[in-house]
């Protein structure tokens, strides 16, 4: 029976089809507001992809059948649909793109949908607001307070990255907390790979050597805008590998027409946000207080240093070091060059950039090299290819920072116990004197020593869309699609044999790392778009495969000859690699339905398996489902003048995260004695049961929008559940095992997010565009088979205060020691709730003014850095009544602090030069010049008391955030831009 | 458009191809436990013997300077301010049941148990050696694993420690003080045992540090060294003596004989990790080492050297010198204990005369004079503690003489600062207390 209907339903389709399959030819116009013509804009024919591109003149003809609706879309506008009726010319007079809600987003692996239809609260990033304002260094920190639900922190502040992103809370403690990155359909590797420099410095693991990530690579120039699904409800077609979210990143693509060319130059600078200054050392008592004079050796001592401190006075004055290590302005230039253009069938865009930046340390620095080539080839009207090339090669000298164990590599530990009176500078052979009071001298650090990253890395797309049968009501696709993200990245860390902690020890330090990752991923899925007036389906069917191949390969060598750096020649060498192979594949299935943008439906499954897990071959299911009701588009509606939109929304979805690799063996490590090679049994018990962590997300919301779009608001609440939550469970230690993975804790995450604004102005001479997003998280674990724990390697145990799992409790809660010695809960990592307020002036027609100020309230980060300093007894507020509060006390309470900060993220003015001058002086061939100043973290203001509130000493992964110890302090960058369009 | 078909069908069948199944993940990067649960070679199980031996040095550092911080042999300045804080009691802090001056020692430590247990369970399951051979491996893992107990014991004391370890899943209770003390003698004679059944020769290679006891006749007077000790603590004063007669103990000999680990700048090897040449971060002496020490010990002139330097409230004089390089080697346990212990046991024992005249080996090998002084057993004890002091620093054994004797606190060692109190023990890590 069921076949029957089908086969009916399939009859009345094509019957219906070739009825009403009649051409004919229109002809047309696309201008701007102005009434300036637009070329290269895309006119298609909806249902169908029969379409043509405006000429230089923005006139465009056409086939049609009758009844048809065109979409006119052109970057930067927004996409219109026009209903051709009888008319056989047609002027469409563009607008700008000033409202979200006409946005089309990508949402599924071969789908789109329109804002105004969505029903999850996705956020999307276009070029303008993305690096239209300023240069953040890199792509992932251009996102900071310009969505909801995301809580970005920074890992290091030395040019060239090192962010960690979380949409909507923590999704895992072990696993995945990173949003999965995808580019034109290509899965990115966004990993942190140390350089090994743990092994001088005595760092405890990888994730303290304040690596950058990998995002760093992408050129943010290239990007035409970003979609971020932030939840299982929004992203459950990605499967397991989307619990922490999506980013799904376009690149730009060229239009047919006239080549146009496009030149940016930004020459600025970078210092630091602010340098805290040192403990006055104005009396004798202070020097003396360093020793215990109560027997004689250390009056003695005592003396001598208060004659250093005295020689020092009397002489140059007491050394800033803190000012001699941070101090430094680096200059930062960067220039884009980009061109776009192509006929009806074939279009490109390329671009080439490079990034120079100098950090707030001498010697620091990064320096990016990029070039992009995206082809969009038109076979025949049934194939579409595109294909995208981009290739980076980017240096990122980082120096030492962070947490180090006598290393005396770290300038923030180095510096926390350099007394002012003791000389670090060089003596006129060169050689750089001994460090008195701590591991290290800070400058010989900072002049003789190397901890750089570099990386050669290429991303390759491919997309081919068939259309396999086209009718006026119905299209057929199928849609193969993938590529590959293939990267080198080398380490070379050095540090001296004359080093004080290597002298007559290990005598120098060098290493060389070559990290190989290849990637690769393809997709193939057919699409089926059904067009029944007003009712419009569209099903998906598809599958995914994804392969992942890491080989990290660390050559060390100690025992240096002087001046030599290959490693050959160390008198000690070793040598660790690492080796990983993951794979993935997937089915996915999903349904929409629209009901005349009235009632929009959508259901869907992804089936996954994976090598990660316990089983490889068992397949896990994610599915979805959601609703979307457009109130204002009901007949019932009347207030359409003034509310046109009311979207009421909800959605549910699941998604995975499967278990970290090599969580499933158990193995011997290697270990060498006297020339005898042995085998050790590794701490980390394998566990062979282990199955993805799953995710489980409600979201509910109701979106508004005012005067034709001219106000909108976005309202969304969300509760998202982790069950199998993997915990490195601790294991008696006696049974020779330190842990082994577990699924044993559940958790939850729940919260609001709020976007709301709008064009306050649309006058000639002052328009205003300003948007306020609101949002906060709230975790809890809702389930802990274990007894309550500290996580291993996320902070540093009770007595410095530490990350605390316990049942009933916030994931990311602080637990610590007060005064008594008491284990107490001191604070939580995650902010109480976040505001970010983004502002565009358009004054007197060709000035742009833009803000983007960001607050941060509440959330606490473990000052260990201020720990340190005390510790070395020079605290910057040593000798204020809270300094000494802080010494008089014990526990780790003492050392948490309030983390709140209110931020200028972005600051820019820009002004473009008037047209009729630039037409007169460049006879016709410039087309726009834009010059203006702009700002990063320009003003912060903040209690906190160390360089930067935004801090995670940990790396990016798992629980990472709000530990602050002798982190790289942030800068903060000015701009001054140049941009033509040719 | 064919073309086109045959594109569609050739990604359709790709599509298909790709849904292949997943073979069982092997570990890239290592060898696998279950590779020598049968059958397990000789490689193999040589590989376990010598991972032992290396392994055994990775709790070295911060057992023997937690055991010394706490016993007032000596500070650690180091970037970790809990050496200075938590082990000398700063303003009445008490030690962290999971912090690395107990976990840093007691995993790895039982990780050598492990590797142990491993080695014995393999034997019981492979056919591919010899049963003498077989004899040669379990004598090597069970004394090896006696050594390991006593050690954790020293620290833990009447918290007791736990003996059965060989089913992760199902780990045995705590045995109290005495019953492990027991459980240890039983290890160390089974071990005994077996090397004597094990033949002339060892069918595996020990690394150089056991040069002089790598046969199972020699290796056996290690195991009745440690078996010595263990009666010592037991205070089976009549034991000592035998078991001592039948180690490596050799009045007329080196002092510094006995097993030793060892290091080296090879790939994959460790260096000596008490090892920090004159830098700044280092281990001192306690100011009372060297204050106290009689004029011309030369046990104090060699093992420490003049090094000032000041931390958090704490004044030191002198730093480590006993390994002079990153590769010098570090005593498992030396013929100057075994004499020290045989001096106790006639101390004990009534034998006074007997006693000096062992105590005066250790005194003119530190290049003293003849011990002159009262010889009452409690005079002796007290001469016994001074001269062990001296001999053992640095070697981890002070904490537990002191408190053998009931002098492991403030009336019998200094408080640096104000509000320094003194840990008797360690307590059970949090791990393993649940």
């Amino acid at each position: 029976m069921k076949k029957n209907l089908l086969l009916l339903f399939m009859f009345f389709c094509l019957t219906t089809t070739l009825a009403l399959a009649q051409d004919r030819t229109i002809t047309g116009k696309v201008v701007d507001k102005d009434g300036q013509p637009v070329p290269g804009a895309t006119v298609i024919v909806k249902g169908t992809t029969t379409g043509a591109s405006t000429k230089a003149d923005g006139t465009f003809s056409l086939n049609v059948p009758s009844n048809a609706t065109l979409i006119i879309s052109f970057i930067g506008m927004a996409t219109q649909e026009i209903i051709v009726g009888s008319q056989s010319q047609i002027t469409v007079t563009m607008k700008d793109e000033n409202s979200l809600l006409d946005e089309i987003v990508v949402t599924g692996l071969a789908s789109n949908v329109k804002r105004s239809n969505l029903a999850n609260a996705v956020s999307s990033i276009s070029a303008k607001e993305l690096v239209g304002i300023t240069s953040p260094p890199t792509f992932d920190g251009a996102l900071y307070g310009k969505l909801t639900g995301a809580n970005i922190v920074k890992t290091s502040g030395a040019p060239g990255g090192g962010i960690a992103i979380r949409l909507r809370g923590i999704s895992s403690i072990v696993g995945q907390n990173q949003p999965l990155f995808i580019v034109d359909g290509v899965y990115l590797d966004n990993s942190e790979i140390p350089s090994g420099i743990r092994f001088a410095s005595g760092a405890n693991a990888g994730n303290e050597e304040q690596a950058s990530n990998r995002i760093a690579d992408l050129s943010s120039f290239d990007i035409e805008r970003v979609e971020v699904l932030k939840g299982a409800s929004a992203a459950a077609i990605y499967g397991s590998r989307a619990n922490a979210g999506v980013v799904i990143i376009t690149t730009k693509k060229g239009n047919a027409g006239k080549t146009r060319f496009n030149f940016e130059q930004l020459v600025g600078t970078a210092r630091a946000i602010k340098l805290l200054g040192q403990r006055n050392y104005d009396t004798e008592a202070k020097v003396r207080g360093f020793f215990d004079e109560t027997t004689p050796a250390g009056v003695a001592a005592a003396d001598a240093e208060v004659a250093k401190w005295n020689a020092a006075r009397n002489g140059g004055g007491l050394y800033d070091y803190e000012k001699e290590v941070y101090g430094n302005v680096g200059g930062i230039f960067q220039t884009n060059l980009s061109a776009s253009g192509g006929s009806n069938r074939t279009t490109f865009y390329t671009s080439a950039s490079i990034r120079n930046e100098e950090g707030i340390i001498r010697g620091t620095g990064y320096r990016r090299r990029n070039f992009r080539l995206n082809l969009t080839h038109k076979l025949s009207k049934y194939l579409k290819i595109t294909t995208g090339s981009y290739f980076v090669n980017s240096v990122a000298d980082r120096s030492f920072t962070g947490n180090e164990n006598e290393g005396g590599l770290s300038y923030g530990y180095n510096l926390a116990f350099t007394r002012p009176w003791n000389n670090q500078f060089p003596n006129e052979r060169g050689e750089y004197p001994d460090n008195p009071t701590a591991s290290g001298n800070p400058l010989f650090v900072r002049d003789a020593m190397y901890n750089r990253e570099e990386v050669f890395r290429t991303i390759q797309s491919l997309n081919l869309e068939f259309n396999l049968l086209q009718r006026d009501n119905m299209l057929l696709q199928f849609n193969f699609g993938g590529g590959i993200d293939i990267f080198k990245h080398g380490t070379f860390t050095f540090v001296s044999p004359q080093h004080q902690a290597q002298r007559g020890i290990t005598n120098g330090f060098l290493s060389e790392g070559a990290n190989t990752v290849t990637n690769g991923n393809y997709q193939g899925a057919f699409v089926y778009n059904l067009n029944l007036g007003t009712t419009d389906l569209t099903s998906q069917l598809g599958f995914t495969n994804i392969y992942i191949n890491r080989d990290f390969l660390l050559s060390r060598g100690t025992q240096l000859k002087p001046d030599q750096f290959n490693i050959q020649q160390a008198g000690a060498q070793a040598v660790d690699q690492a080796l990983a192979q993951e794979q993935d594949f997937g089915y996915f299935f999903q349904q929409e339905a629209n009901f005349n943008n009235r009632v929009i439906l959508s259901a869907g499954v992804r089936l996954d398996k994976s090598t990660l897990n316990g089983d490889p071959n068992k397949l896990y299911a994610f599915p979805k489902a959601s609703v979307a009701v457009n109130v204002a588009n009901f007949d019932f509606w009347t207030l359409k003048e003034t509310v046109n939109q009311v979207k009421v929304r909800a959605a549910f979805g699941q998604t995975g995260s499967s278990p970290g690799f090599g969580s499933l063996f158990t193995g011997f490590n290697n270990v060498n004695i006297g020339g005898l090679s042995g085998t050790t049994i590794s701490g980390v018990r394998g566990n062979r049961n282990l199955e993805p962590e799953i995710a489980t997300e409600i979201e509910a919301g109701i979106d508004l929008g005012f005067f034709g779009n001219r106000f909108f608001l976005e309202a969304t609440y969300y509760t998202r559940n982790v069950r199998n939550l993997l915990i490195q469970r601790a294991l008696p230690s006696s049974s020779g095992f330190a842990s082994e993975i577990s699924d044993a804790a559940d958790l939850v995450n729940r919260g609001f997010e709020l976007s709301l604004g709008g064009d306050l102005f649309t006058k000639e001479n002052f328009a205003w565009t300003s948007q306020l997003r609101f949002w906060f998280n709230r975790s809890e674990i809702t389930r802990l088979d274990v007894p309550a724990f500290a996580p291993a390697g996320t902070a540093f145990g009770l007595g410095l205060g530490t990350f605390y799992i316990e049942q009933g409790q916030s994931v990311t809660q602080f637990k610590g020691t007060d005064a008594d010695g008491n284990i107490v809960t001191v604070g939580d990592a995650l902010p109480d709730y976040q505001v970010s307020w983004n502002n565009t002036m358009r004054i007197m027609k060709n000035f742009e003014l833009s803000f983007l100020w960001h607050y941060s309230k509440g959330g606490n980060n473990l000052n260990l850095s201020l720990f340190l300093t005390d510790l070395g007894r020079t605290s910057f507020d040593y000798d204020t009544p809270e300094g000494e509060a802080r010494r008089n006390s014990t526990g780790s309470a003492r050392y948490l602090e309030d983390a709140t900060y209110l931020r200028l993220r972005e600051v820019a003015l820009f002004y473009n030069l008037p047209k009729n001058w630039i037409k007169n002086f460049s006879q016709g061939t410039i087309e726009n010049v834009k010059v203006g100043i702009s700002a990063q973290n320009w003003i912060t203001i903040t209690d906190y008391k160390w360089y930067d509130p935004e801090v995670s000493t940990k790396g990016g992964g798992g629980l990472s955030s709000g530990v602050d110890v002798a982190p790289f302090p942030s800068s903060k960058r000015i701009f001054f831009h140049l941009s033509a369009t040719f | 458009m064919k073309f086109i078909n045959r594109l569609v069908l050739f990604l359709v069948g790709v599509s298909l191809i790709t849904a292949c199944n997943f073979d069982a993940q092997v570990d890239p990067n290592r060898p696998s436990v279950g590779g020598v649960a049968s059958n397990a070679t000789p490689a193999q199980l040589d590989a376990l013997v010598t991972g032992a031996l290396g392994d055994l040095r990775a709790g070295l550092q911060v057992y023997r300077t937690s055991a010394g911080s706490i016993a007032r042999e000596l500070y650690l300045f180091d970037a970790d301010p809990r050496n200075t804080e938590d082990l000398l009691g700063k303003n009445g802090a008490q030690l962290d049941n999971n912090t690395f001056y107990l976990t840093g020692w007691y995993t790895p430590y039982y990780r050598v148990v492990k590797n142990c247990n491993i080695l014995i369970d393999a034997l019981n399951n492979t056919t591919l050696v010899t049963d003498v051979a077989k004899k040669g491996y379990s004598g090597f893992a069970k004394t090896m694993k006696a050594h390991i107990f006593i050690q954790i014991l020293n620290m833990l004391d009447d918290n007791g420690i736990r003996i059965d370890v060989s089913n992760p899943d199902q780990l045995g209770a705590f045995a109290d003080k005495a019953t492990a003390l027991t459980n240890i003698r039983t290890l160390l004679d089974e071990a005994s045992t077996d090397l004597d059944a094990a033949g002339t020769a060892f069918s595996f290679t020990l690394n150089t540090g056991w040069t002089g006891f790598d046969t199972p006749a020699t290796f056996k007077q290690f195991n009745r060294g440690l078996a010595a000790k263990v009666a010592l603590y037991q205070q089976n004063w009549a034991d000592v003596l035998t078991l001592l007669g039948q180690s490596f103990l050799n009045e007329t000999g080196d002092i510094n004989a006995g097993p030793q680990h060892i290091f080296s700048t090879a790939a994959g090897d460790v260096l000596n990790p008490l090892f920090f040449g004159s830098a700044p971060d280092n281990i001192y002496a306690h100011p009372s080492f060297n204050t106290d020490a009689q004029a011309g010990d030369t046990r104090v002139t060699s093992k420490t050297t003049a090094q000032p330097n000041a931390r958090d409230g704490l004044t030191a004089t002198h730093r480590q010198n006993i390994y002079s390089t990153s590769t010098t080697p570090v005593a498992i346990i030396r013929n100057e204990e075994l004499i020290l212990m045989k001096a106790e046991a006639n101390i004990q024992q009534g034998n006074s005369a007997e006693a000096v005249r062992v105590l005066d080996i250790v005194r003119m090998a530190a290049g003293l004079a003849g011990y002159t002084g009262a010889t009452d057993q409690t005079s002796l004890i007290n001469q016994l503690l001074i001269e062990r002091r001296y001999s053992l620093w640095l070697e981890g054994v002070r904490m537990a003489d002191l408190r053998r004797y009931n002098r492991l606190d403030a009336t019998n060692l200094p408080i640096d600062r104000t509000g320094d109190i003194i840990h008797t023990k360690f307590p059970i890590p949090l791990n393993d207390n649940q």
